[in-house]
């Protein structure tokens, strides 16, 4: 994709993920510190609609889809997310194909009206409630969570369904970029331009 | 400063190309060509139109990604002043105050 933005300087910062490495060494002494108050996964004062347009964007300019995850900070199920994606039966790398949006629905009870615009009907024991959204921002795909329940503990997910859905309905793979690369030397070279080669990742 | 402004800057001297090292097929293919060793990410390299690399976001103390630190900033700096042809003095202290503020966001 051939970009006339600097996409970093709009609306990212931070460092630059390091290439693998071997872990290090045990520290010999461990300061510990006092612990902090647990982060909720679903932000209760976050406004919903703000958050998904941006995911939305961000699928796009990445070429990659929106999970919005519907749920609530009291739910068992919701909570159990986490360990779903622990599962070696998960399966996706959820970053690299996924702008994640955690939606606070309480229960079932608030971001109604947001949920409906997407063809959601939320019910207390479905949640969490998913759905897959294309680059445009369209619902393309849906499930309850009770229908992923795992079957040895129905307050989980089971990673293993939750992984498959996940894979059925993530965007295709980019094209080659070797074509888009001469491309754009062969533009450079008619404008007399350089080419800017910006090596990203959807995470 | 604006989006558009620094689009507009950026399009003067340069053909933005963004590769996703992760998911396009052939992206380790390139990324091997153009890097002396793997690299994080990001990672940035300034081609000239005969292919050649002009300059990288590799520094001296690594690849700075995207910069937020001052030597990382210099660092980016730099890069612009070696391969610019096209963007004076004043559009790069531009382009380095836009990017200063964006890190700081």
């Amino acid at each position: 994709m051939i970009l006339t933005a600097l996409p970093f300087i709009l609306a990212m910062g931070g460092q630059a993920v390091p290439p693998p490495q071997a872990a290090p060494p045990p520290a010999a002494a461990v300061v510990q510190k006092p612990a902090a108050a647990p982060r909720k996964l679903y932000n209760e004062t976050a406004d919903a609609k703000v958050a998904i347009t941006a995911a939305v964007a961000a699928a796009a300019e990445d070429g990659i889809r929106v999970l919005v995850n519907w749920g609530g900070n009291d739910c068992p199920r919701c909570a159990s997310i986490g360990l779903a994606q622990r599962d070696p039966g998960f399966g996706v790398k959820l970053s690299d194909e996924y702008k994640v949006v955690y939606v606070d629905v309480g229960n079932a009870d608030r971001n109604g009206e947001v949920a409906q615009a997407f063809g959601v009907k939320l019910t207390a024991d479905g949640l969490p409630h998913f759905t897959i959204l294309d680059a445009k921002g369209a619902a393309i795909a849906q499930v309850a969570g009770k229908d992923f329940a795992a079957e040895a503990d129905p307050a989980k997910l089971d990673g293993k369904k939750l992984g498959a859905f996940l894979k059925q309905h993530q965007a295709p793979p980019p094209p080659p970029a070797q074509p888009q690369l001469t491309a754009a030397l062969e533009q450079a070279k008619r404008q007399d331009k350089q080419v800017f080669l910006w090596f990203t990742a959807p995470w | 400063m604006a989006t558009k402004d620094v689009e507009g800057l950026i399009a003067k001297e340069f053909v933005v190309l963004k590769i996703d090292r992760d998911r396009a097929p052939d992206a380790e293919s390139i990324a091997k060509k153009y890097q002396t060793k793997e690299e994080g990410l990001p990672w940035m390299a300034f081609i000239d139109a005969a292919d050649k690399v002009v300059a990288t976001s590799t520094g001296p103390e690594g690849n700075v990604g995207f910069p937020a630190k001052a030597s990382e900033y210099a660092h980016f700096k730099t890069m612009l002043e070696k391969a610019r042809k096209h963007l004076t003095d004043a559009d790069i202290a531009v382009l380095m105050a836009s990017l200063e503020a964006a890190s700081k966001k």
